[in-house]
């Protein structure tokens, strides 16, 4: 398979990714947890 | 200015643009606003107080203990790892650029094998993705040395009021044992990165694993000219991560940081745009038809 024959398979599931998901979601879900304090990644229990 | 200091420059100014939140003096929080609906494409923990974005392998863990597919984000990491494969991991990482610090005290010095470098889909696979979904909890945050080093050490040992609570971030009972095996964990690796290069990126880190697979077939790849290479091995001194360029010229631990394109026979290629006339390690396998040439050191 040529390199290029790839290269368009993987844009064609970043593209299917992208209209499958819910992208304003996907944002606003992000945002909230990377706007929290982690208690995770402080350690504490 | 050749391309290491460059490198360096772009990793000092990629830890300074990531940690611009001064807010966090006042707040007593991480910053919350809309920038922190984007990730960065390295491992940079959300929670450190001076944190701008989002850590994907943070993101990645949220979306698995939610049981939900975070479609957006494999987008925006194909996409990186499709165009420049690990090249954020040598050029842009602050904990890259940590362990390429630390790698310069003197001290006793180490080779990795490479077969560890397998380890870190063992990581990826058990801690970030496995064991999140079952227990709906973010394993390898809670063990992350990048998030102990950025988000655990300066809160806890601020330890600040926080205004929303009205309470210490650190208090009796919520400090135990998996803060010290945080710690310990910390303290072992920055050891183990004064005795080995690029140690955390080669044997642990999930984010170089997802990147390092892309290195074979990504846009920005590297080629040999196994006709003039003289085998002198100046690239495996070079090299952060002891790759033997000339014999794996995109192997999934290279970081892409380019050092080795000091070297006249290793060229950088753009989508096969700029590949060489002379043969090239992926035109002719392992044999190396060795012509000597004057290259410098
Ligand atoms: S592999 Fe290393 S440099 Fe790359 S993201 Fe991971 S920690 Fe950073
Ligand atoms: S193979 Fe070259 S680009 Fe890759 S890490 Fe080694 S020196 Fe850097």
């Amino acid at each position: 398979m040529s390199r290029w024959k790839l290269y368009a398979g993987f844009f064609f599931i970043m593209i299917i990714f992208l209209i499958t998901g819910n992208q304003k979601n996907d944002i606003l879900s992000i945002q909230d947890a990377g706007a929290s304090m982690c208690l995770s990644c402080i350690g504490l229990e | 200015m050749n391309l290491d200091s460059l490198r360096r420059i772009v990793q000092y100014l990629t830890l300074l643009i990531s940690n611009c939140y001064l807010g966090f003096v006042s707040t007593k929080q991480v910053y919350q606003g809309s920038l922190k609906s984007s990730c960065v494409p390295f491992l940079h923990c959300h929670t450190c107080p001076s944190a701008l974005f989002s850590c994907p392998v943070g993101i990645v863990q949220h979306f698995v203990t939610q049981r939900s597919l975070p479609y957006t984000l494999l987008a925006y990491l194909i996409s990186v790892g499709i165009s420049v494969g690990s090249m954020a991991c040598g050029w842009l990482c602050p904990f890259g650029l940590l362990q390429d610090l630390m790698y310069k005290i003197k001290s006793v010095k180490l080779s990795i094998p490479h077969q560890l470098s397998h380890f870190r889909y063992f990581i990826l696979f058990f801690l970030v993705l496995l064991i999140p979904l079952i227990t709906q909890e973010t394993w390898y945050c809670k063990l992350c040395p990048a998030g102990t080093l950025e988000a655990a050490l300066p809160w806890v040992l601020w330890n600040p009021i926080m205004p929303l609570y009205n309470e210490p971030v650190a208090q009796n009972g919520n400090l135990g044992v998996l803060f010290i095996v945080k710690i310990g964990i910390l303290v072992a690796l920055l050891g183990a990165m004064t005795a080995s290069k690029r140690v955390f990126c080669r044997t642990l880190c999930p984010l170089g694993a997802i990147f390092g697979l892309f290195n074979k077939i990504s846009l920005l790849s590297l080629s040999v000219d196994k006709a003039n290479c003289t085998s002198c091995d100046d690239c495996v001194t070079k090299c952060p991560v002891d790759l033997n360029v000339s014999d794996n010229p995109n192997a999934s631990t290279c970081v892409r940081c380019m050092k080795c394109l000091e070297c006249d026979n290793v060229s950088l290629d753009i989508a096969g745009f700029m590949k060489n006339k002379t043969p090239t390690v992926s035109a002719q396998g392992e044999s190396n038809q060795a012509k000597p040439m004057a290259k410098e050191s």
